[in-house]
């Protein structure tokens, strides 16, 4: 019954092999490509590097364990060119994961040399991904072999979001962790951990016990060592991990154990989003500070996201006391709401962090410190305003994952939603000040997610996400990415994550393979403490 | 005792039964405290009951409760008669109150639906760690009694355990039929020992369906009271035929190889059909067999010069050329002792189907009409298509892509329609396979489908989102424990097994003896 996409891929193919000039099987494509003409048989692979790292050894061993999905190959051409080592040469040991760290690699592959050359180990991380996509598995003969090539790469944003929902459902640790490998996979760095929202707080707080009656159930929630081992474990990928705790708005969770803090407001109670904290109690803004100096120890960023969006301020104007106070100050709702994110950002100053909001403060009036960070969600337009404002921003408003339709776009197929995700450039309809722009988030709101169906709604539509950040812009085509994509799909799934296929295809899984929704690599205690360097 | 309003649905069953009485208790239970006795042997039913029992209790660690509850569920099934065929009797009724668990059907598939019901019942209690049994009094039957489910082995190879695992969700879900596309365009999976070349169009190594492997999908069905409907479809669709046999197909240079249907003109098509068929539809026990029809490049032919001249001299055009070749598969379908279906482009080109045939209409409800208005009955499936952005058309588009599933569920194959209605037997769900493997099969159906399997199976009344949605949302909860990857609808939570990993293998393994007991065949 399909026959307009059968067509469109046999014309597809004609495309591919008309004009190929994205020569290499990788996601996302690197800067710099020079095609070697050798293709070399490999049965094992050993990496050593010039560094003692163990944040580096958990990834070399996490690749050494990847590279040959399929046991029992047949080593036709058995010679001793067959086992090849993998030189690596990190520059600096230094092993600071903050904004703007380098992940630039040199990678150079051919007969009896395979060097990869960083100057840090998350450069030498992003080199090792791209070496194991150059492997491929020969199910005809049952072999492997890798791709001759000189590769000189970088990425073109420094900031390459992924916003996880644990609040909307609660995800377990080791659901995250396998996220993080998906996320490592396609080189994104940044996981941006949306942990509470309105309907449940599933954060550990032992100087407020009862938030966690916020929670959907005692055993959903996550203990300060969980959180530690998931910054840790997205260390091994070079990933930053960076918690969100949303208020004002979003609130209605804080309230469960501690009513106090939040606003009374019998009209707007039907639907939970909409209920704020209550900015006119100075207990608040003490309980906030008491809270996140607590927790933000247990994240080594430099950022730190305070949500501040969907705030519904009339929530504030029906409570009969914020009222009071708000005339007692001669504030409008927009004061109030510019008095709250002045009280964060002392908070901030306190915690030693750099505050992150999404932009609905700005389109409230409000005026945010000049150092925060503005992640845009709504428009282009109000993106333009902001950048214009002078602010540093992330773009959001292109990568809803949860919409059906996310652009307005309509294909046949839902999964073609992709192609939307990897046309939307940041800079597109930016006349000025784009420099501003650091990157971009993905976003997988969870109201329809669980550990169930994450994969499978994020991958493979993310991986355009993925190459749009990191790829130079005038990799775009989405002819030229589609067989790239298919086989980098395919490479995922045997993987354990489930990305499907994008056009027909065979994709020979293992026998044996099982979607366990666990990581790759289970870090012991002493490893997390080393990588935590506790 | 408390009879429900209409406009409630107290009772968490999905497909929601047709009659339902509330029975005020609750009956705690405990992992092994309930066996199932019926009152025939029966090696299918037996199978079911066996699978039924390893469901029941996700969580095993530390349950709550006391141990001397023991329930046993009575079984009566007033025939033995196995045969599963279109009208299969699947009604039953169910009681559970204390003291008194039974369950009364017609046939075992009637019995299976039952199970599936009462499994439904068990609740969990996240918080207490424990189970308990809900008391009420149900009356159940299907509103349509063909309830189908279009897999697509073609454009992505299936494993047969991965499609014994679509079959375990389909027969959670109360679907009946397993409509199996077989093979497309890009590949020709099926074994075939009369004309062995057939799978040099596979899609890669090993990427074949042997016979013993379509017997043991169709015995496996066969425990959830599900009939399995090969298609292959033809004339249209047909390219994977010409790698082995390139004289099988017309001949137009200047087409997409993709479009280029088998040659209507030479007699050696339908011979090798014949044989082809013949060798096939003995693995499927069913009555019906889909032979396609959609799509079909009609102007091809009228661009091969062997194919016009034969035309002229038989004074065709090419609608003329399309009936020819549809009355032939009918002579071969007598054959072969099989009823045809086919999509409904046919009737479109002014082919007229022998008046047996059933038409499954896919592309929009005015087709429906002139397929109903020429008298042919029909199932209908251009509401639900699985793969579309946009199922409903370009109009209703919801924020999240899941909720399309209520798109499928307002939509009744019988909505709209003013004559002939009774000619529509049900409809099919279909998934095409273009974008869809095993890796996201799943995702990709669940929880939609169970918006489509409600409609099919339950009474035109039970319609209204918000009263389904709690119930779907447990039952999404419910597959995800049993390992189908059925994610939420809304905020909610649905704590699994720790150690629960997603295998996409069949929750129950057919041995050989049970396959061949099941499919009745001689040793």
């Amino acid at each position: 019954m399909m026959k307009e996409i059968v067509l469109f891929f046999a014309v597809l193919v004609a495309i591919v092999i008309g004009q190929a000039n994205q020569p290499l099987n990788v996601v996302p494509y690197p800067q710099q490509v020079e095609m070697g003409s050798c293709n070399i048989p490999v049965t094992s692979i050993l990496i050593t590097s010039n560094i003692e790292s163990t944040t580096f050894s958990v990834s070399m061993e996490r690749y050494t364990n990847l590279f040959f999905p399929f046991n029992n190959v047949s080593n036709s051409e058995e010679n001793d060119s067959s086992s090849i080592t993998l030189e690596v040469t990190i520059y600096s040991d230094d092993e600071t994961l903050q904004f703007g760290i380098d992940e630039s690699y040199n990678l150079v592959i051919q007969e009896e040399s395979y060097q990869i050359k960083t100057a840090t180990i998350y450069g030498a991380m992003r080199a090792l991904e791209t070496f194991k996509q150059l492997i491929t598995y020969n199910q005809l003969d049952n072999s492997y072999s890798i791709q001759c090539v000189s590769i000189s790469d970088y990425p073109r944003y420094p900031w390459r979001g992924f916003m996880v929902d644990t609040a909307r459902h609660f995800i377990p640790k080791n659901m995250i962790l396998h996220m993080i490998d998906s996320l490592g996979f396609s080189k994104f760095n940044v996981l941006h951990w949306h942990i509470v929202d309105a309907v449940s707080f599933p954060v550990e707080s032992t100087t407020y016990p009862n938030l966690t009656k916020g929670a959907f159930s005692p055993s959903a929630v996550f203990s300060h060592s969980d959180i530690e081992e998931v910054v840790a474990y997205a260390k091994t990928y070079g990933i930053r991990v960076i918690p969100e705790f949303d208020i004002p708005g979003h609130a209605a969770a804080w309230g469960i154990g501690y009513p106090e803090l939040v606003a009374t407001c019998p009209d707007y109670a039907a639907n939970v989003n909409n209920i704020p904290l209550d900015i006119s109690n100075p207990n608040t803004f003490t309980f906030l500070q008491n809270f996140f100096s607590e927790i933000s120890p247990l994240f080594f960023d430099n950022y730190f996201h305070t949500g501040g969006d969907e705030l519904v301020t009339g929530c504030w104007t029906e409570d009969p006391t914020i009222l009071n106070w708000m005339t007692k100050m001669g504030f409008s709702t927009t004061d109030a709401f510019q008095y709250f994110e002045n009280n964060l950002d002392n908070i901030m100053k306190s915690i030693n962090r750099t505050k992150i909001t999404w932009n609905d403060p700005i389109d409230y009036g409000v005026q945010l410190n000049p150092e925060t960070l503005v992640q845009v969600w709504s428009s282009g337009s109000d993106l333009q305003g902001i950048l214009n404002s002078g602010y540093k921003a992330l773009v959001s408003f292109a990568w809803y994952l949860d919409k059906q339709v996310p652009d307005g776009k309509i294909h046949y197929e839902w999964q073609d939603t992709w192609q939307d995700f990897y046309a939307a450039d940041p800079t597109v309809n930016i006349t000025s000040n784009s420099n501003n722009i650091l990157g971009g988030e993905a976003t997988m709101w969870a109201e329809q997610i669980n550990q169930v169906n994450w994969d499978v709604r994020v991958w493979p539509r993310a991986i355009g996400i993925a190459e749009r950040l990191w790829s130079s812009q005038s990799i775009n085509t989405v002819s030229l990415a589609l067989p790239r994509i298919g086989q980098f799909t395919c490479d995922l799934s045997r993987r354990g994550i489930q990305s499907g296929p994008l056009f027909p295809d065979y994709c020979p899984m293992q026998d044996d393979l099982v979607f366990t929704m666990k990581p790759n690599i289970k870090l012991s205690n002493s490893e997390i403490k080393l990588i935590l360097n506790k | 005792m408390v009879l429900s309003q209409p406009n409630e649905q107290p009772l968490n069953v999905v497909p929601y039964p047709q009659e339902v009485t509330m029975i005020s208790c609750n009956i705690p239970v405990l992992p092994g405290s309930i066996t199932i006795k019926s009152n025939i042997e029966s090696v299918i039913l037996s199978i079911s009951i066996s699978r039924y029992q390893n469901l029941f209790f996700p969580f095993t660690k530390n349950i709550v409760g006391d141990d001397s509850n023991k329930i046993e569920l009575s079984i009566s099934i007033a025939s033995d008669d196995e045969t599963l065929q279109l009208g299969v009797d699947e009604s039953y009724s169910l009681l559970i109150d204390q003291g008194t668990y039974q369950l009364k059907s017609n046939t075992i598939y009637g019995a299976m639906r039952g199970l599936e019901t009462f499994k439904q019942m068990i609740v969990y209690d996240v918080v207490k760690n424990s189970y308990s049994l809900t008391c009420a009094e149900i009356m159940d039957f299907p509103t349509y009694q063909w309830r189908g489910f279009l897999v697509d082995n073609a454009r992505h190879y299936l494993t047969k355990d991965m499609v014994l695992h679509i079959i375990d969700s389909l027969g959670y879900n109360k679907f009946n039929v397993m409509h199996w596309h077989l093979i497309d365009t890009v590949a020709f999976p099926v074994e075939s020992k009369t004309y062995p070349k057939l799978t040099e169009a596979i899609l890669g190594p090993h990427a074949t369906i042997s016979h013993d492997e379509i017997e043991i999908v169709v015995a496996y069905a066969k425990t959830y009271g599900i009939r399995v409907i090969p298609e292959f479809d033809v004339p249209g669709h047909s390219s994977s035929w010409g790698v082995g046999y390139p004289e099988l197909l017309a001949n137009c240079p200047g087409f997409p190889a993709s479009s280029v249907p088998l040659d209507c003109s030479n007699p050696n098509t339908y011979t090798f059909l014949e044989n082809f068929f013949s060798e096939i539809a003995p693995l499927f026990e069913d009555d019906y067999f889909h032979t396609g029809g959609d799509e079909l490049v009609i102007d091809c032919w009228a661009n091969d010069t062997s194919i016009q001249k034969w035309m002229k001299k038989m004074n065709y055009n090419t609608s003329d050329a399309f009936q020819y070749f549809e009355d032939q598969l009918d002579i071969i379908m007598t054959s072969i002792n099989r009823k045809k279906i086919a999509w409904n482009d046919a009737l479109q080109h002014g082919v007229k189907f022998n008046e047996n045939t059933l038409v499954q209409t896919w592309t929009n409800i005015n087709d429906l009409r002139v397929v109903l208005a020429a008298g042919y009955k029909t199932i209908t499936s251009f509401f639900y298509y699985l793969d579309r952005q946009s199922p409903d058309g370009y109009y209703d588009i919801h924020y999240e892509w899941q909720d399309t599933w209520q798109d499928f569920y307002a939509s009744d194959p019988r909505l709209n329609i003013t004559s002939n209605a009774e000619n529509i037997l049900g409809g099919e769900a279909t998934m095409f396979g273009e974008q869809v493997s095993s890796v996201n099969w799943d995702a990709r159906v669940w929880p939609r489908a169970i918006g489509i399997s409600e409609r099919l199976w339950s009474s035109t009344e039970i319609n209204n989102v918000t009263l389904a949605l709690p119930r779907v949302g447990q039952f999404s909860c419910d597959m995800s424990r049993r390992g189908i990857l059925s994610g939420p609808l809304f905020p909610d939570y649905c704590p699994l097994p720790e150690e629960l990993s997603f295998s996409l293998k069949p929750v129950y393994q057919l041995s050989k003896d049970e396959v061949n007991l099941i499919l009745k065949k001689k040793f």
